[in-house]
């Protein structure tokens, strides 16, 4: 058993005050923005009324937050039956994120950075076993190389070098 | 006639063989749990770039269709939806398949799959052409107001609490604020970067929410696996003597399907939970439901294909998606430089004419794809996600940098992919967020060019016949919801107090 209610609860107040956050952020940039020139409504009038929104509807769903953790009751935290592997959730994005990164830097070209990206996070994500990362290999080749041919050759795609 | 010449035009090599892929590709991907038709869709429409625009749009409507129908194989076999639009195949699929009958409940949702998507075949035919002629009647009033009916509808009829969809549909408006604004040429929003001038591109962004967040989900949930069911020497091709008792189960459930497609913004999980709803109403035995009872497969998947055709009527007619997988195909279209609308008949009556044919065409593909090859997909469906996660995000790399040669709509992806999984995790549905972006810009240009006829007075909301039905449609929503979650909670405190 596990409090599945608080857990989730968590969840909520981190995306409210990230969203808290936000609404502050559009109204920070939406003062730079010119005053209604053509029409009565302006630029900014949008951006204002979305972050005044998001502010308010984020206050509403952490006061529910607030409540239902309040109101605690112990539950099943889930019916799954498999373990949630968060770890290689940050994987995909660290390694993705690598990816990119040495692509924006110029340290790698698509064809090696995808052979790397392709071999490295199949690796992670089958925990370095070992027939999955030999067939990852092959993919890795196959797309890095290949990909870079095909997507160039035939569909005329630019791809970083 | 132009429906004629239009079947005449899909029976052509081309047009043909892009259809038969569109649909083989989606019933494939839709048949893997944690893909998706939005996925496959998002991923493809780069590749389309160079491609004749019709072949284009037979091509990822073949997807969307294909993928409907395909996520009801693991949804039957595996327990696991291929698409969300199959979750409800799995309350009766999956059981009637443990009991030993796999054949016979894929038989049913492949049928009922054909039959669902035909009758709303019919209905996009007959009533796109007059919807586009009064569409044609709309002023930036009636627009604004019907842009506003959807983003409410779609984000109180969304799973979950209202609030949360409707703070969804305002993120994804705030998306789409970023860069140059059309109405006056301000900058807003790029807090200096150079790169937010254009502001986020439709298809990084729909590669993230769509494609990106659901590889994270994956990651996350890669341990996830089902007991696949298989089939023997069963055949899944409908027998007549089933079918017959299931005819007015399947007409309803297709007007139900195609009636909640129409409405904007609202996808095929929805039609499918009303439709199975309505048939356990009317069923002579209710309590059967949720056991492998034949008329719960029949009703979710006649009403999810059925969606798909009618979800395919405002987006042809007004140039608002009907359901969040439409907003790729919006993209697609606009991408090609065609515009969805009222025009749309006038202007590229062709292509019009040859989505309505194919998305008929496109469904008999299906069935006949789906009955030769519905066993063998059972056997493939369970492909080791190491593989799959890494070469789906180099298409994703592919296809959001070769949008304009420009890394950062690759950190777009991930960044909104990110965004899309915290999001999901916290139960803020997603498919607000992608209406509220595509229609954002639509709202805000039409309510400027309408304040700027009526000299800043917002009463022609109210002296229009046209805006003040959308309006009054949007408070009833509105009202509804607010009304039905206050309902729920009270009478889920209630239980809670009960138990303890």
């Amino acid at each position: 058993m596990d409090t599945a209610r608080s857990k989730f609860s968590q969840i909520d107040f981190s995306i409210c005050a990230a969203l808290f956050a936000l609404g502050g952020l559009i109204l920070w940039g939406a003062k730079d923005i010119p005053p209604p020139f053509f029409d009565p409504l302006g630029s900014a009038a949008l951006p204002k009324v979305c972050a005044y929104l998001i502010i308010a509807f984020s206050l509403v769903i952490a006061a529910r937050a607030f409540l239902r953790l309040k109101s605690e009751t112990k539950v099943a935290s889930s019916d799954d039956d498999f373990k949630p592997e968060p770890w290689l959730a940050v994987a995909v994005v660290l390694l993705a994120s690598l990816y990119t990164l040495s692509m924006n830097l110029g340290w790698l070209g698509f064809r090696s950075g995808t052979v790397l990206f392709i071999f490295s996070l199949g690796a992670v994500l089958s925990r370095f076993d070992k027939t999955t990362m030999i067939v990852s290999g092959g993919l890795a080749l196959l797309f890095g190389l290949g990909g870079q041919y095909i997507f160039t050759e035939f569909f005329y795609i630019d791809l970083p070098k | 006639m132009e429906l004629l010449n239009a079947f005449q035009y899909i029976f052509t090599p081309g047009p043909f063989l892009w259809l038969l892929l569109g649909v083989a590709s989606g019933i494939f991907v839709g048949a893997i749990p944690g893909l998706g038709g939005g996925m496959l869709m998002a991923l493809t429409v780069p590749l389309t770039f160079s491609m004749d625009s019709t072949h284009a749009v037979l091509l990822l409507m073949g997807m969307h269709v294909g993928s409907v129908s395909g996520g009801l194989i693991s949804a039957m076999l595996l327990k696991m939806p291929g698409t969300p639009s199959s979750m409800m195949s799995t309350f009766d699929g999956y059981p009637m398949a443990a009991k030993g009958k796999p054949g016979l409940a894929l038989s049913l949702g492949i049928g009922a799959s054909l039959l669902g998507g035909v009758v709303a075949g019919i209905f996009l035919i007959l009533l796109a052409p007059p919807l586009s002629i009064w569409a044609l009647k709309f002023g930036p009033w009636e627009y604004f107001t019907m842009v506003l009916m959807a983003l409410v509808l779609i984000a109180s009829i969304s799973q979950g609490s209202m609030l949360k969809g409707l703070t969804s549909c305002i993120l994804g408006v705030v998306a789409a604020l970023p860069g140059l604004n059309d109405s006056d040429g301000n900058l807003r929003l790029t807090f200096g970067f150079e790169e937010l001038d254009d502001g986020f591109n439709l298809l990084p962004v729909l590669l993230g929410i769509f494609v990106m967040s659901q590889l994270i989900k994956d990651a996350l949930n890669i341990n996830k696996k089902g007991t696949a069911i298989q089939i023997a020497k069963e055949s899944v091709f409908p027998r007549f003597r089933e079918w017959k008792r299931h005819i007015v189960n399947i007409l309803r459930s297709s007007c139900i399907g195609t009636w909640v497609g129409i409405l904007p913004g609202v996808g095929a999980n929805i039609s499918s939970m009303v439709s199975y709803g309505t048939a356990k109403t009317f069923s002579k035995t209710p309590e059967k439901f949720g056991t492998g009872h034949d008329e719960g497969i029949v009703s979710a998947e006649a009403a999810n294909n059925a969606n798909a055709g009618g979800a395919l009527i405002p987006l042809i007619t007004m140039g608002i998606p009907g359901a969040p997988v439409d907003a790729i195909l919006l993209g697609a279209m606009i991408m090609h430089r065609i515009q969805p609308g009222p025009l749309l008949f006038t202007t590229n009556g062709d292509l019009v004419w040859a989505l309505m044919g194919g998305y008929v065409i496109a469904n008999i593909l299906m069935f006949g794809i789906m009955v030769a090859s519905a066993k063998h997909l059972a056997r493939i469906v369970k492909i080791n996600r190491a593989y799959l996660i890494p070469i789906i995000f180099i298409f994703c790399v592919i296809g959001a940098y070769a949008l304009s040669n420009r890394i950062f709509d690759v950190w777009v992806v991930i960044a909104f992919g990110v965004v899309g999984f915290f999001l999901d995790r916290a139960k803020y549905p997603l498919g607000p967020f992608v209406i509220g972006y595509v229609l954002a810009g639509i709202m805000e240009a039409e309510l400027r060019s309408g304040l700027q006829s009526s000299d800043g007075s917002f009463m022609p909301i109210l002296t229009r016949p046209i805006s003040l039905t959308f309006t009054i449609i949007a408070v009833i929503f509105l009202a509804y919801s607010i009304v039905n979650e206050w309902r729920m909670r009270k009478a889920s405190t209630q239980s809670v107090d009960t138990t303890d």
